[in-house]
């Protein structure tokens, strides 16, 4: 079988030294202008080890270091063979072509907003002797407090979003994921901005000793490569 | 330290590094099985497989922010710019 790691031009897919997963060589499948970064295996089972999944980022990286725009695979994307390979590139190839177009020049960079998510002071639970108009009350008051934490967690991710957002070409985010991490976002900035993208989350950690910042990057653009319509089973 | 953008896990040493290395294995596994473009019917994780990954990953991140409290009080975020809170280039 054919496992896939990215998209890329099929002018810029120069042959690469790196080798894939289990070491095998990669191999540049180019369909019109774009062209597939791959290798071939007998198995057709990819664990996600963290060697494994590291293994795929790296390929990923080394295709973004060499080619100005890079669509990243995600995990475990394989084919049967170079025609099945061939007859997606193709039937896909618009979206694919404009997906390059909107990440071009550009990385991601990752933020992690880690906070105390603010106490919440548990109700007296409900007796068998309260009357259930106390059992109300006391649900009504729950709901009160998480919808503060929530608006208080909105405004906070807003804050921070709107400092970061304008220096990206565009961004995605989430709020409360859980309740420990008030916001995980990524940002796609061009590549020579980076670097002052980086600075303005220092800034805003400085400014926010409550909060706790974690910038990781720059990534390949993960989180902003096109979703296909109609990807069926091959 | 923070200040070149291609700074890998592991560079920054003492416990931050082992820290920041395991919020960037977060990081990698939201973005590899979760994200990029899905070109094939045919991934070779089921859906069930990816729960059993992000199962194991909890554990991790439930670890990753209690040590994260734990140092919350003594060791306030950012601020010096010294403990690689938000630079961009942590890996």
């Amino acid at each position: 079988m054919i496992y896939v790691y990215a998209i890329t031009d099929s002018a810029s897919a120069a042959p690469l030294e790196m080798r894939g997963l289990d070491d095998a060589a990669l191999i540049a499948h180019p369909a019109g202008e774009i062209a597939a970064i791959a290798s071939a295996h007998e198995l057709r089972q990819i664990t996600p080890t963290p060697e494994n999944l590291w293994r795929h980022e790296a390929v990923v990286e080394s295709i973004m270091r060499q080619c100005d725009a890079v669509l990243p695979a995600r995990f475990g994307t394989i084919f049967a063979d170079q025609a099945a390979l061939t007859e997606v590139l193709e039937r896909h190839a618009e979206p694919l072509r404009a997906g390059l177009q909107r990440v071009r020049g550009c990385v991601e960079l990752g933020l992690r907003v880690l906070w105390q998510p603010p106490s919440p002071k548990p109700s007296s639970s409900p007796q068998s002797s309260d009357s259930g108009r106390a059992y109300m009350q006391a649900r009504l008051e729950d709901e009160r407090r998480r919808r503060e934490v929530r608006d208080r967690a909105d405004r906070t991710a807003a804050e921070l979003h709107d400092r970061l957002a304008p220096l990206a070409r565009d961004s995605t985010r989430r709020v409360l994921p859980t309740v420990d991490v008030l916001m995980s976002s990524a940002y796609l900035v061009p590549r020579n901005a980076a670097e002052s993208f980086a600075a303005a989350a220092r800034a805003l950690s400085s400014e926010n000793p409550e909060l706790r910042l974690l910038c990781t990057g720059p990534w390949p653009p993960y989180h902003f490569a096109p979703e296909l319509a109609e990807v069926s089973h091959a | 330290m923070t200040s070149a953008p291609t700074v890998r896990e592991g560079e920054t040493g003492g416990a931050d590094a082992a820290l920041q290395k395991e919020v960037t294995l977060l990081e990698l596994v939201d973005r590899l099985l979760d994200k990029g473009v899905v070109l094939s019917g045919d991934i070779t994780l089921s859906v069930a497989d990816v729960d059993l990954v992000y199962v194991g990953l909890r554990v991790l991140l439930s670890s990753v922010e209690t040590a994260q409290r734990m140092r919350g009080g003594a060791h306030p975020a950012g601020g010096d710019g010294t403990n690689n809170d938000a630079g961009g280039s942590i890996r």
